[in-house]
């Protein structure tokens, strides 16, 4: 595999380094090539363009539950070592075990592997592709006044080596493209984005979007929102929309089930394994095995392989998700969920495709049956207190249902609620099943791709914060 | 990490390269060293060392523009770098509104901003593990209720360089410190299904130099006060309230209004102040500046990325619009003159009033005081804002009960217009120095 090409360090140097580090009970060696290619479209015109290479050793030293972690930005074994040192400062127990004389590699499996790869691709072939975005969004109406196109490509190589004897390496492509565009009547202007996001190569533009359709999404979305009005305040009922609503799920039960959270005791969610937790619709599964998902991983950052984790079944808490160190610690299995931002932080427990399972109800019963309410079906984010379970997230395009009908586009508004308490307030879940292949990026002071996803959902309850105080 | 000098004479070397090249070529170098110790129970939970450095190159011919970055600043590193442009330069258009800058807007402004403080040499990590151990200590000693998860000392040092054409070089470095610390507190009040429910907040300081951080004591004491209060947060009733915002939400409201007033919004239409200047836009109790010279300010700086002097001018006056916060490209487009605010503010400086957000509470007879929002329910773009809020429901001039689950609305033209008292706090531990405000009145969604 390539990764040896430009990530020049072996098992053998991997060993030298191991053998600098005296303390701990265990030690791994993260080493990164990536390189990041973005095209920009403004103004009608190709406006820049920017290739960034990041490249660097990972060294973390764990000695039970203290961690001590550097990096060094070249692949010199002498520079490794040093960082060996300054992450076992703050081990003062433990000896890593010696080395296994062979290692046992962790096969990285064949989840994304890109038909049209990414680096190897001439510059020009991207500017073409986002040119098409731009046709597609400014033919769809005439109201378009300003389209803004990003496309990022990354190609990521990384090696690990653990002191247990464990390597592995893995290529890992991903392609963010997201598109925003203006609409502009009279003095009202309003915007709508679209964006596709997957772990694949350039092939993503023939087998999920085509870069006219996604252009052509962020027109629609902006047009839409130049007739809605301000949202409503307070409870009423709220229908989720398959697919980008797994913000929901991510931010209401996702966070708080990450196994940091519960070691620390900070997640509501901390020692009810076993208890009902939310509606018995209810099926949470976290996957990192869903092929080309931005949360896909043959293994987690910490050379775990991962798995389809079910958190919640028929709404009882199953598991949390791990990494090495929460499930040592907690005596729960691994899952495969330690996550980092790059070779400069240490993995943390990250979701990776996070969704519901499908339920039983056609998705118009679901929508005829609410009087007024809201229905939900982009959004910009979300937020969650992890202790309190408060969340927010915030409809970027949602409609008002009045008498069982989806109506007037809808405004400013966020919704906010409590994560036990909306998941026992799940009341339908269709039966329509979608994946978001948005550009989802998840924030934990460190950032991470992550997938998302829902039926269609109904919760009976939960609070709308709009700013119109009409009745 | 080596000296700025080192990375300025770098930086100036790979323009002069550039320069056979492209028409203008920009350079930056940024080293970042850092040391953090997180404690949990009184036992050290991680510690990192780290030293780093980024340097990024952007160039420019006949009106394109391309740029690359990375972290290795080898002679072979550089090379590739401009490499890297010569290929990609070819696949972006002409820019009808490229400029170069004027050669005698480019420098260093003539300021001693007191950035570095050589007790960075004493903050080993011996003594950020004694610190963060002393705070939470100290935290949890106040109340048995009290859970830790995480007390952290931090201590970073950059140095760093710009160099573009015109010959044009300039060294900068600097240190900062920060202490802080997360409490949780069970919290089974009321008949919520979520048995499981905890208030969680803290308290953290950061500063340019150790001396300056709050200390440990006040800390303590705030993340301990801040966590105890919120036990037995319930939705307040849903209608409008006036709305009180503490320095910390204060300064989320401000920092979000410095991004309106940039260039980059400004140009792109993805602002909802495109137009405004001599307009007025807020209250007249409202005065904001723009201070690249505070000493120790933590956005404090002598030139911006565009290597254009930085100066102090004044934003907003009595609540009318006065300067956008321009660099060279943005200026150029609006047809205005660029003022050293490439990449936004340096310190947004709201003008105080008086008293405290006490005082605030005391003189308002019905309101809600905001200590924590949520979402992204700001747009600049259109000016709508709905954000989750956690904070205090006043009665009376007095806090009745804490509030979390509830959300607050309106727009940002409403707000600004609607404030209608400003505190004199503001912490001086950002770049945005914003006191506590009161806005007169805005949409709440709760029970």
């Amino acid at each position: 595999m390539s990764s040896h090409n430009v990530i020049p360090f072996s098992e053998e140097d991997a060993r030298r380094v191991f053998s600098r580090i005296r303390k701990g009970t265990f030690s791994d060696i993260f080493l990164q090539y990536k390189v990041t290619t973005s095209v920009r479209i403004e103004d009608g015109i190709v406006k820049s363009a920017t290739r960034s290479v990041s490249a660097g050793v990972g060294v973390r030293v764990v000695d039970g539950e203290s961690t001590g972690y550097s990096f060094c930005e070249t692949f010199e074994p002498d520079d490794v070592a040093r960082a060996a040192g300054f992450a076992q400062a703050i081990a003062t127990s433990g000896k890593n075990g010696t080395q296994p004389l062979r290692g046992r590699l962790i096969p990285a499996g064949a989840l994304y592997s890109p038909e049209i790869p990414l680096i190897e691709t001439d510059i020009s072939f991207r500017a073409d592709l986002i040119r098409r975005v731009l046709k597609g969004a400014e033919s769809f109406n005439p109201l378009i006044d300003r389209v803004t196109v990003n496309m990022t490509d990354t190609d990521d190589k990384i090696l690990i080596f653990n002191s247990e004897g464990e390597w592995g390496k893995d290529s890992r492509p991903m392609v963010t493209l997201s598109a925003s565009a203006r609409a502009s009547r009279n003095r009202n202007v309003q915007f709508g984005r679209s964006g596709v996001g997957m772990r694949m190569g350039f092939e993503l533009f023939e087998s999920v979007e085509s870069p006219e359709s996604i252009g052509l999404r962020a027109a629609k979305q902006a047009v839409t929102m130049l007739d809605a009005r301000p949202a409503p305040a307070g409870m009423m009922p709220v229908v989720l929309a398959p697919g980008e609503s797994g913000v929901l799920i991510h931010e209401s039960v996702g966070h708080p089930l990450e196994a940091d959270f519960i070691w620390k005791k900070a997640s509501a969610y901390t020692g009810r394994v076993g208890e009902k937790v939310a509606s018995s619709l209810c099926t949470i599964v976290d996957d990192g095995t869903i092929p080309f998902n931005r949360g896909a991983l043959g293994f987690d950052d910490e050379l775990t392989p991962t798995e389809r984790s079910v958190l919640i079944e028929n709404g009882v808490l199953k598991e949390f998700m791990h990494d090495r160190i929460t499930s040592d610690v907690l005596k729960m299995a691994r899952t495969g969920n330690g996550r980092r931002q790059s070779f400069q932080y240490v993995p943390i427990p990250r979701m990776r495709a996070t969704f519901m399972e499908k339920g039983q109800t056609a998705p118009e019963e679901i929508v005829a049956g609410v009087k007024k309410g809201i229905y939900c079906v982009a959004f910009a984010g979300g937020q969650v207190n992890i202790a309190s379970g408060d969340f927010v997230f915030v409809p970027s395009e949602s409609y008002l249902i009045e008498n069982g009908k989806i109506t007037t586009p809808l405004k400013n508004l966020t919704l906010i609620g409590n994560g036990p308490d909306a998941l026992n307030k799940v009341d339908m879940v269709g039966d329509d099943f979608k994946l978001s292949t948005g550009t989802w990026v998840c924030g934990k002071g460190q950032t991470v791709p992550v997938g998302i996803g829902l039926p269609t959902v109904r919760i009976s309850e939960l609070t709308v914060g709009g700013a119109s105080n009409e009745e | 990490m080596k000296s700025k000098d080192v990375y300025r004479e770098i930086a100036a070397e790979l323009v002069r390269k550039g320069k056979a090249d492209f028409d203008y070529v920009r350079v930056y170098i940024s080293a970042v060293e850092d040391r953090e110790i997180e404690v949990r129970n009184g036992k050290p939970e991680n510690s990192s060392f780290s030293d780093s450095i980024s340097m990024s190159v952007v160039a420019s011919r006949e009106g394109r523009t391309a740029s690359a970055g990375g972290s290795d600043i080898s002679p072979d590193g550089r090379n590739f770098l401009l490499s890297s442009v010569r290929e990609l330069i070819q696949v972006v258009d002409p820019d009808p509104w490229y400029v170069i800058p004027e050669e005698n807007m480019i420098g260093s402004a003539d300021k001693k901003l007191k950035m570095m403080d050589p007790a960075y040499e004493t903050q080993t990590v011996g003594q950020l593990l004694l610190e963060a151990d002393e705070l939470e200590k100290k935290a949890l000693a106040t109340d048995k209720r009290l859970a830790s998860t995480g007390s952290a000392a931090s201590v970073t040092k950059v140095a760093g360089a710009f160099a573009c054409s015109y010959d044009f070089s300039e060294g900068f470095e600097g240190t900062d410190f920060s202490l802080g610390i997360s409490l949780t507190v069970d919290d089974n009040t009321g008949d919520s299904v979520n048995v499981g429910r905890k208030q969680r907040n803290g308290w953290s300081t950061t500063a340019i130099h150790l001396k300056d951080l709050e200390k440990p004591d006040k800390v303590a004491e705030m993340a301990a006060s801040r966590t105890l209060a919120q036990i037995g947060s319930r939705k307040p009733p849903t209608g409008e309230f006036s709305i009180i915002f503490d320095p910390n939400s204060s300064r989320s409201f401000f920092s979000s209004l410095s991004q309106a007033l940039s260039g980059g919004s400004l140009y792109r239409g993805e602002s909802f102040l495109t137009d405004s200047i001599g307009k007025t836009i807020a209250c007249p109790l409202l005065t904001v500046r723009e201070d690249p010279f505070l000493p120790k300010g933590l956005g404090s700086r002598l030139f911006d990325l565009d290597g254009v002097k930085a100066r102090a001018f004044p934003i907003l006056k009595d609540g009318v619009l006065k300067n956008y916060l321009l660099g060279v490209y943005a200026a150029h487009r609006l047809g205005m003159s660029p003022n050293g605010c490439a990449g936004g503010s340096s310190n947004f400086v709201v003008e105080p009033g008086s008293g405290t957000v006490d005082d605030i509470i005391a003189e308002t007879m019905r309101g809600i005081l905001i200590t924590g929002l949520m979402g992204q329910g700001a747009d600049i773009r259109t000016g709508d804002y709905s954000r989750g809020a956690e904070g205090f429901f006043i009665e009376n001039g007095r806090i009745l009960y804490p509030v979390s689950e509830f959300t607050i609305s309106g727009t940002f033209q409403e707000m600004l217009a609607g404030i209608d008292r400003i505190a004199d706090d503001a912490r001086p531990d950002s770049s945005v120095l914003a006191p506590s405000v009161r806005f007169q009145r805005m949409m709440v969604a709760g029970s």
